[in-house]
């Protein structure tokens, strides 16, 4: 009997052996064979810092592309909330994205090289972001993660991104921590995080309506950026003017908790961090239970929907963004929107998601065009960082990148709904 | 001399019935499929996350078996433990820097002890109720993540440190997957322990029947929390994985969708089998890998798939891939080819070496009631009943219907509520005792409407009655000491014995569904019978059989309670029945005794023929 | 005063949604011991099959509803006989579970490929939604109050199903006895498959009445059935007027404790509150612990 439990003893002990063996084995032996594995990241950031002495006598005779790059195409992946309740999100950007792609592919491509993506479902749900992210990288071997929607969701992938050298391009995700450059040396936005927009929010508040008799409310979600939110309001000169913070959860059916505590608090103003449903019903809410208070909305809310959903409840109330009104009359915004209207879009879809999606897609088509022919990672990185006063048209004011800052707008820009639509009030910065 | 070896052979040989082993087929198996899946990690490296995620949910799973599976309680609360894994995993990655070597045992321990609490509301609510009780326990743990900030980081979440074991680092992608792949083989083999062993056993005969798990002597409320405890614990260990191969940790992904879609996925994998854990795993994380390429169409896929597959498989995809092997053996084999290597005792099993020593010449059973009352509502069902009963005598209880009889067994046992009135059982009071110390006490009882075990061959019904004599401790069973085998071998050989003297030894691999009436009626004696009970309450054993039958059977049970010197308490309608057997009889009516004497006396008492007899 | 009113009315009109899915949730329960976790996608797409008739199919109002009610009825009449229907006669409780999961993810799917993810906004005739009156300083939104008065009427309907009609009778016996009810000739399967078109058109009227409300979205009727479950739950789950009661219970107990909890402890607050009822009553507030159990 004695010796059977040796005899599993030792099957666990060898297991356990051939467990590290084979784990070490495969480290240094694997990254040959499969493009995979966090040491080969080591290997080609290694690499990177070598080749840009060398770079200058090489690249012009052999040029070795980047992983999703051949002679007549680029690939990249996006992982997006196709299903689940985010999925408007998903399919306005998505939209957006594909009119990029044919904007650019219409026009010959970049240098010869068409542009193709792959778009897969997350649900938001990080456990699919991050094997999506490995389907994109390691199966399908994209160039670059384009779009993508979601803080939370973001947060479990991009290590995977950093670590195989694979570049993540004008995400709508807002945490602070993305920003870091030395951290994620391959991370390009247009979209300045939660924190800045609130507190451009009480900055402006503050300028435009002083202090006097001011009480805010906030409600944020109960997520990954909804405590940056809160900080970047309490940070701002409207900080001590906040009497009352609420959140909500992704699951809420009513926002009348929150809004009766509003009306005792005696809010003057009204801070309301979701999308642009949630916005509609919490001014439909609003008005039944009267609340009387000006409405600040975030980013997500900020859509020709807000107005089809809310009617006229919706005149009057503010929105903290980004970016430029979607309906607004500039000549990049007309562009986006003729583009989308031709690619099928409905009103409702006229919103900062797909604005946003559509405007990194410019950004993006500069820094391939500036990459020149032999596209790389660190070719591509290089050719972002020396963007400067790149003109959108007017959807941002123009955009500046450097080798320190991979986030090349910093605008809060306030809008209003006036006569059925969005429009610019002002574009300050945090 | 003419067959020395027949003569020696014990029930247990003669009816071929395996002894347990270390390792069985199943196991070899297992690791041989384990050892393709960890061999072939390298070569498929850019699958490595879709695979970490099937073994991540084969694990829950197999934890989940130990719950649900086994001891069929409906959680929807399984995700708090994998949280539990994955926040602890966050926590001393990054606040420790400590390894998997830290993480795994305290992640297990603190979920042990998490389950241990969770599993409290399964004392009180059962099914749906447990499933919304569970629901509000996940429901509230995410609301803790969310607030308890030093621990999860709050609505931001906490990300996860290195991936080390021992200090040597380990990257992830394949290496992570070897690791998993070890972590489940352990996983696997302690569950498939547990479902050789006396706590699976006994957790499948709690979801089954409580009642009789309970007659059994089976401490069904501590069987019920321990199993949370278990299966949490293993939970955990897929949480730990969880938080390597994610990186980072939100609470907002611990809820209860996240329960649903476990539970779904053993459900549609086979909620009894180890190998139910990993099909099940394999359809909801690739499923949606393969259907990537029409992405657009994934969920439509996700949810036809499930409605064609509960559609053939409704008792999960091991069920289906059990029934088809059978139906191909059955083609291939001639169905009259097969027959029994069954060979007749010579000697009776009571002088085997296995049961003689369990005679006894020292009479035990003595039972004395006082003053036994139950009502329901209103209405008296016994009323104030009281008697004597001497060790090692044989005493039938008759009346008509509603007379009482049953609900008085009920209240000696314990198996009904609100029950006053004294029992003292061989000296002992036994009346403030929960039902299963009462059992263990020395109470055996059947059961009038049968309880048996479905699911359950006549085998372990036998063993679950010898579950008291096995004393191997349950950290023992997980890893299957030598001790246990010692233990599980001699409980068989006994047991096959015991079938043997009920003449039940031919059947011994039959679930007792399958049986006819009267051979159910044996599992139920028997299983009384190998709890060595010092007093064995039959409730009506003859109803439903033909005279003949139930006479034999009632000598075999009169053999055995004479070979033991146990009591005898008989429920019988059969009068004639009755009489032949008992020493002395009790006569119950409206909740009262009206007699109480010699077979002879009581059949000749007035009011009971006019009360019963005459009718 | 009016504060508390105000609160009181709001979880009511929340109450009247859970009570409603938790009676079509307990109705099928109750008859065929089946729980349907389709209750909630099958009554949103009732309403967006209301919207789709009367916005994009430019029926009236009235019509547009009665289409897709008619449609929601016949959809769950071919949903039952394809998929639930064979798996009956097995008699077991799980894989019909695991049906309607699958039945739910397959609708839900369909309906986003049909109407897409984005929220759209259910127009009733003179955009009554949009009309407060001030009673008092009590709010009264007028869409609420159709929303109480089609509840009310909703239950009546079914009380009078029940009560009067033979599918109710038949309900009714097959709640009691399943057996009995088959030796006194009443046909398992057709009692069944009422009962679930039934369940599905209380769903259905839930699904529209609440579009204005919630807009009509991706999945908007999802957290209704699960608080429609959880109010079954706390009812009994075998009692339909339990479940009803359940509903507006829970309605209140939310409203309630999220404006008087500490704000860390408020969404959580109810569903401690239905945790601990449950553990006192193990068999729900409103069902009676059955007398003894039977061994």
């Amino acid at each position: 009997m004695k010796s059977k439990l040796w005899k599993l003893l030792a099957i666990f002990a060898v297991l356990g052996l051939v467990a590290v063996g084979c784990g070490d084995d495969d480290d240094s032996s694997g990254s040959s064979a499969s493009e995979s594995s966090s040491s080969e990241s080591s290997s080609s950031e290694a690499s990177g810092s070598s080749s840009e002495a060398s770079s200058s006598e090489a690249a012009a005779e052999e040029c070795e592309l980047a992983r999703g790059v051949t002679d007549d195409k680029i690939l990249f992946g996006s992982s997006q909330p196709m299903t689940g309740n985010l999925a408007a999100l998903g399919e306005q950007a998505v939209l957006a994205m594909e009119v990029t792609r044919d904007r650019i592919n219409e026009g010959g491509g970049i240098n010869g090289r068409m542009i193709e993506f792959i778009v897969q479902d997350d649900a938001y749900n990080p456990e699919k972001t991050v094997s999506n992210a490995q389907y994109f990288i390691e199966q399908e071997g994209v160039f670059a993660i384009w779009a993508s929607i979601g803080s939370a969701t973001l947060k479990a992938a991009l290590p995977l991104h950093d670590e195989s050298n694979t570049p993540t391009l004008f995400p709508w995700a807002q945490d602070l921590s993305f920003y870091d450059v030395n951290n994620h040396p391959l991370f390009f936005s247009v979209n300045p995080p939660a924190y800045a927009q609130t507190k451009g929010f009480g900055n402006y508040l503050v300028e435009n309506f002083g202090t006097d008799g001011i009480k805010v409310g906030l409600m944020t979600i109960n997520s990954v950026d909804g405590e940056q939110t809160v900080q970047g309001y309490k940070d701002s000169s409207g900080g001590d003017l906040l009497v009352d913070e609420q959140t909500w959860e992704r699951d809420s059916t009513t926002y009348g908790p929150q809004i009766l505590s509003f009306i005792d608090s005696g809010v003057t103003d009204v801070y309301v961090g979701t999308g642009d449903t949630q916005f509609a019903q919490f001014l439909l809410e609003a008005d039944q239970l009267g609340l009387d208070a000006r409405f600040w909305g975030s980013t997500g809310t900020i859509s020709a929907n807000t107005i089809e959903l809310a009617g006229d409840l919706s005149e009057g109330a503010y929105g903290v963004n980004v970016i430029s009104s979607a309906t607004g009359d500039k000549p990049g915004l007309n562009a986006y929107r003729e583009a989308m209207f031709a690619a099928g879009a409905e009103d409702a879809q006229i919103s900062t998601a797909s604005l946003l999606a559509f405007t990194g897609g410019l950004v993006l088509e500069e820094m391939l065009t500036l990459a020149g022919e032999c596209l790389t990672v660190e070719s591509f990185v290089a050719a972002g960082e020396t963007i400067k006063d790149f003109d959108t048209g007017g959807i941002m004011r123009p955009l500046n990148f450097s080798a320190e800052n991979h986030l090349g707008n910093n605008d809060v820009i306030i809008l209003q709904v006036q006569d059925g639509a969005w429009q610019e009030l002002v574009v300050g910065q945090e | 001399m003419s067959d020395p070896i027949e003569k020696s052979t014990t029930a247990l040989e003669r009816a071929n019935i395996p002894l347990p082993k270390f390792l069985k087929k199943n196991h070899y198996f297992g690791f041989l499929g384990i050892l393709l899946v960890y061999l072939l990690a390298g070569t498929y490296s850019e699958y490595s996350q879709t695979i970490m995620n099937t073994i991540i949910f084969a694990i829950i799973g197999a934890s989940l078996i130990v719950v649900f599976g086994m001891a069929g309680q409906l959680t929807l609360g399984h995700t708090i433990f994998v949280a539990a894994g994955v926040f602890l995993s966050a926590n001393i990655t990054t606040v420790w820097t400590r390894g998997l070597e830290t993480e795994l045992p305290i992640a297990f321990g603190v979920a042990f002890l998490l389950g241990l609490i969770v599993g409290f509301p399964s004392l009180r609510v059962n099914e749906l109720y447990l499933a919304l009780a569970t629901f509000a326990v996940a429901f509230v743990g995410v609301q803790v993540l969310f607030e308890w900030k030093q621990f999860s980081g709050g609505g931001s979440g906490k990300p996860v440190g290195k991936l080390e074991l021992f200090g040597y680092e380990f990257s992830r992608g394949p290496t992570l997957v070897r690791i998993a792949l070890v972590l489940m083989l352990i996983t696997f083999w302690v569950v498939g322990n547990y479902q050789d062993g006396r706590t699976g056993r006994s957790w499948n005969a709690l979801r089954t029947s409580e009642t009789a798990a309970r007659a059994a002597g089976l401490p069904v409320a501590w069987l019920k929390i321990l199993c949370f405890g278990i299966g949490g614990g293993l939970a955990a260990i897929g949480g730990v994985l969880y938080a390597h191969t994610l990186r980072y940790a939100i609470p907002e992904n611990y809820g209860v969708a996240l329960s649903i879609i476990v539970v779904l996925a053993l459900i549609i994998g086979g909620k009894h089998r180890l190998m139910g854990a990993v099909l099940g795993a394999v359809f909801v994380k690739w499923l949606p890998e393969l259907s990537r390429d029409v992405q657009e169409y994934e969920g439509l896929i996700y949810g036809g798939t499930l409605i064609i597959l509960t559609l053939i498989a409704p008792d999960g995809l091991v069920g289906m891939f059990e029934w088809l092997g059978e139906r191909l053996k059955n083609l291939k084999s001639d169905p009259g080819a097969e027959t029994t290597s069954f060979v007749a005792k010579e000697t009776s099993p009571l002088d085997s070496e296995y049961l003689a020593p369990l005679s006894s010449s020292d009479p035990k059973g003595s039972l004395i009631v006082r003053d036994a009352a139950v009502a329901f509502g209103g209405v008296k069902a016994v009323d104030g009943v009281s008697f004597e009963i001497p060790a090692g005598g044989v005493t039938g209880l008759i009346g008509s219907n509603g007379a009482g009889k049953t609900t008085l067994f009920n209240a000696i046992t314990g198996h009904v509520k609100g029950a006053t009135g004294q029992f003292i059982l061989d000296g002992e009071e036994i009346s403030q005792k929960p039902i299963h110390n009462r059992a263990l006490s020395g109470l055996g009882r059947t059961f009038q409407n049968l309880n048996l075990h479905d699911d359950l061959n006549v085998l372990e019904h036998a063993l679950l009655g010898l579950d008291r004599n096995m004393k191997y401790g349950r950290i023992a069973e997980s890893f299957r000491m030598p001790w246990v085998l010692r233990e599980e071998k001699n409980a068989h050989y006994v047991a096959a014995e015991l079938l043997d003297h009920m003449d039940l030894l031919e059947y011994w691999d039959e679930k007792v569904e399958d049986l006819p009436y009267g051979l159910q009626k044996r599992v139920d004696v028997v299983r009384a019978l190998a709890t060595n009970p010092s007093i064995l309450l039959l409730d009506e054993p003859a109803a439903g059989l033909p005279t003949a039958e139930a006479l034999e059977m009632m000598k075999k049970v009169q053999e055995y309670a004479n070979h033991i010197s146990a009591g005898v308490l008989i429920i019988e309608h059969n009068v004639e029945l009755v009489a032949g057997v008992s020493d002395r009889i009790i006569v119950l009516d409206a909740g009262k005794t009206i007699a109480d004497g010699t077979p002879e006396e009581v059949t000749r008492n007035e009011q009971v023929i006019a009360a019963y007899l005459g009718t | 005063m009016v504060d508390y009113i105000q609160i009181a009315w709001q979880g009511l009109v929340s109450g009247f949604a859970y009570a409603l899915i938790g009676l079509a949730l307990v109705m099928v329960y109750k008859t065929a011991r089946i729980l349907n976790f389709a209750a909630g996608t099958m009554a949103g797409i009732s309403g967006f099959l209301a919207h789709w008739w009367a916005a994009e199919q430019d029926m009236p109002f009235g019509v547009a509803i009665l289409f897709a009610m008619i449609m929601t009825g016949a959809g769950t009449y071919v949903v039952e006989r394809l998929t639930v229907r064979p798996l009956v006669k097995l008699g077991d409780f799980l894989p019909i579970v695991i049906m309607t999961l699958g039945v739910e993810e397959f609708l839900a799917n369909v309906s986003l490929l049909w109407w897409g993810g984005t929220a759209r906004r259910y127009r009733v005739p003179g955009d009554i939604d949009r009309i407060n009156w001030l009673i008092g300083d009590f709010r009264l939104n007028a869409w609420h109050l159709v929303v109480a008065i089609t509840t009310f009427v909703t239950l009546s309907i079914v009380g009078y199903i029940i009560n009067q009609t033979e599918l109710g009778l038949g309900m009714k016996a097959f709640a009691e006895d399943q057996d009995a009810a088959k030796l006194m000739g009443i046909k398992e399967s057709t009692v069944s498959i009422w009962t679930w078109v039934l369940s599905a058109l209380v769903g259905g009227v839930t699904g529209i009445v609440f579009a204005p409300v919630l807009f009509l979205q991706q999945d908007y009727m999802n957290i209704i059935f699960i608080k429609g479950f959880v109010a079954a739950i706390l009812g009994g789950f075998l009692s339909l007027s339990g479940g009803v009661a359940g509903g507006l219970l829970l309605g209140e107990l939310e409203a309630f404790t999220i404006k008087w909890a500490p704000r860390e402890f408020a969404a959580a607050l109810p569903v401690v509150i239905v945790f601990i009822v449950l553990l006192i009553r193990p068999h729900g507030l409103f069902t009676r612990e059955k007398g003894h159990e039977r061994v």
